[in-house]
């Protein structure tokens, strides 16, 4: 019953104080937080899981405070983001990222013309090193469109910048992408 | 990978964590938003107090009269410190709009025409009402710094050799009056073609500026009587007799 529930009404039944609710959550969403936390730096899968856990603490007890009029998955994100950026801050560590060429695959079919513009020669190893040495800013919006298929609101709220950022940063992030590429 | 969700519920009965109160949320939120709104309340009074100088100042009434020291002198009356004070204030009005709850949401462009409007605004209100005036008087009597500018802009003023002469009214006859000016020094004031502005009322200690034409040793033919800028006169019903 409550597999089938939607983010919100878990969220709802959390802040009244239900773990089982949180645990669907949780199942919901650790993999593709797991994977996004890992996106933002060199951290390890341990380090990651120790974020994880810490965010999802961050969600049960600030549950109440919930703003039912962002997404779950926007509120999420954000508190993800930033435990990892305090995590790091913490440990001193660079944002210097490591991304799998799962993803980097991903990112690539979803970048408008850029398999075609593309030398079919180039590695993925090499589009890898271009994505990671991207500026975190650009990194992270073409991030959670491309591999998370969030949409414009959603981004918006995860970083929290405008809309209009949003948009320029993705548009400057393919451009940049598709320039180093080609 | 598998137990995180079982580590994550351990750990929060293990820890005894409980979950912050609503009210918490609910104060969070009013706080952030109580602190935008009196920031630009604030903004607005320090902005309505530089109208107060500048309007008030008589300065908008005063310009038509002196036309080649226009440029030269719009420059002067700009309360440049008042406008700096104002400057810095907005900036932390943009900063708290943007950390308010979803303030991220709006544009940068945005919330800068949003608050220089509302700003603004208010600003004109509570000039009109009159709010701006005790500040002003508090800040004039209270802050040497804002009384010697004071001092200084109504200065500007008084420029004899342009034919305009600041003072108020020492003594008063038919065809005119003396006026002792800023500098104590005593002019004869010649009224027989003169305007009086409307505020102006013709009685010994009337705070005037005269703009007319220096004829001859400290005499000077009047075109207009002007009130003394900076010194917006009193409600005639208010004027001691």
């Amino acid at each position: 019953m409550k597999r089938d529930s939607s983010d919100e009404k878990l969220m709802k039944m959390v802040a009244q104080g239900d773990e089982e609710s949180l645990g669907v959550l949780i199942n919901r969403y650790q993999k593709k937080l797991l994977r996004f936390i890992s996106s933002l730096g060199k951290i390890s899968l341990q380090d990651a899981e120790d974020i994880l856990q810490e965010s999802f603490i961050k969600v049960y007890v600030n549950a109440k405070g919930f703003d039912a009029s962002l997404s779950f998955s926007a509120w999420v994100y954000r508190i993800a983001r930033n435990s990892t950026y305090s995590w790091m801050r913490s440990m001193r560590a660079r944002p210097h990222i490591v991304i799998s060429v799962e993803d980097v695959e991903i990112l690539l079919k979803s970048t408008e013309n850029m398999a075609e513009t593309m030398d079919s020669k180039i590695k993925l190893e090499k589009v890898k090193e271009v994505i990671e040495s991207l500026p975190n800013k650009y990194r992270e919006v073409l991030w959670l469109q491309l591999i998370d298929e969030k949409d414009y609101q959603e981004i918006s709220d995860i970083l929290k910048i405008p809309k209009s950022t949003v948009a320029t940063r993705l548009s400057r992030a393919k451009k940049k992408l598709q320039q180093w590429l080609i | 990978m598998a137990d995180i969700n079982s580590k994550i519920l351990a750990e929060i009965q293990k820890k005894r964590l409980e979950q912050k109160p609503s009210w918490f949320f609910i104060l969070q939120n009013i706080l952030a938003w109580t602190l935008v709104v009196s920031g630009v309340v604030l903004t607005s009074l320090l902005l309505s107090t530089v109208f107060e100088l500048i309007l008030a100042s008589g300065a908008i009434e005063v310009f038509p009269f002196l036309r080649n020291l226009f440029w030269h002198k719009i420059w002067q009356i700009i309360p440049v410190m008042s406008l700096l004070f104002v400057g810095l204030f907005f900036i932390l009005d943009f900063l708290l709009i943007r950390r308010a709850p979803k303030g991220y949401r709006l544009t940068q462009q945005s919330v800068v025409i949003i608050l220089l409007l509302v700003v603004s605004g208010l600003a004109y209100l509570f000039f009109s009402i009159g709010l701006s005036r005790p500040i002003h008087n508090f800040s004039q009597e209270r802050i040497p710094a804002y009384a010697s500018s004071l001092e200084k802009r109504q200065r500007l003023w008084h420029n004899p050799e342009d034919g305009a002469i600041m003072g108020k009214i020492a003594l008063l006859d038919n065809d005119g009056f003396i006026l002792e000016d800023i500098k104590e020094r005593r002019w004869i004031v010649d009224i027989s073609k003169a305007h009086f502005d409307q505020n102006v009322e013709k009685i010994v200690g009337e705070n005037v500026l005269v703009i007319g034409e220096v004829t001859e040793n400290m005499t000077i033919k009047a075109k207009d009587i002007l009130p003394r800028p900076g010194m917006r006169p009193l409600p005639r019903h208010m004027r001691r007799k």
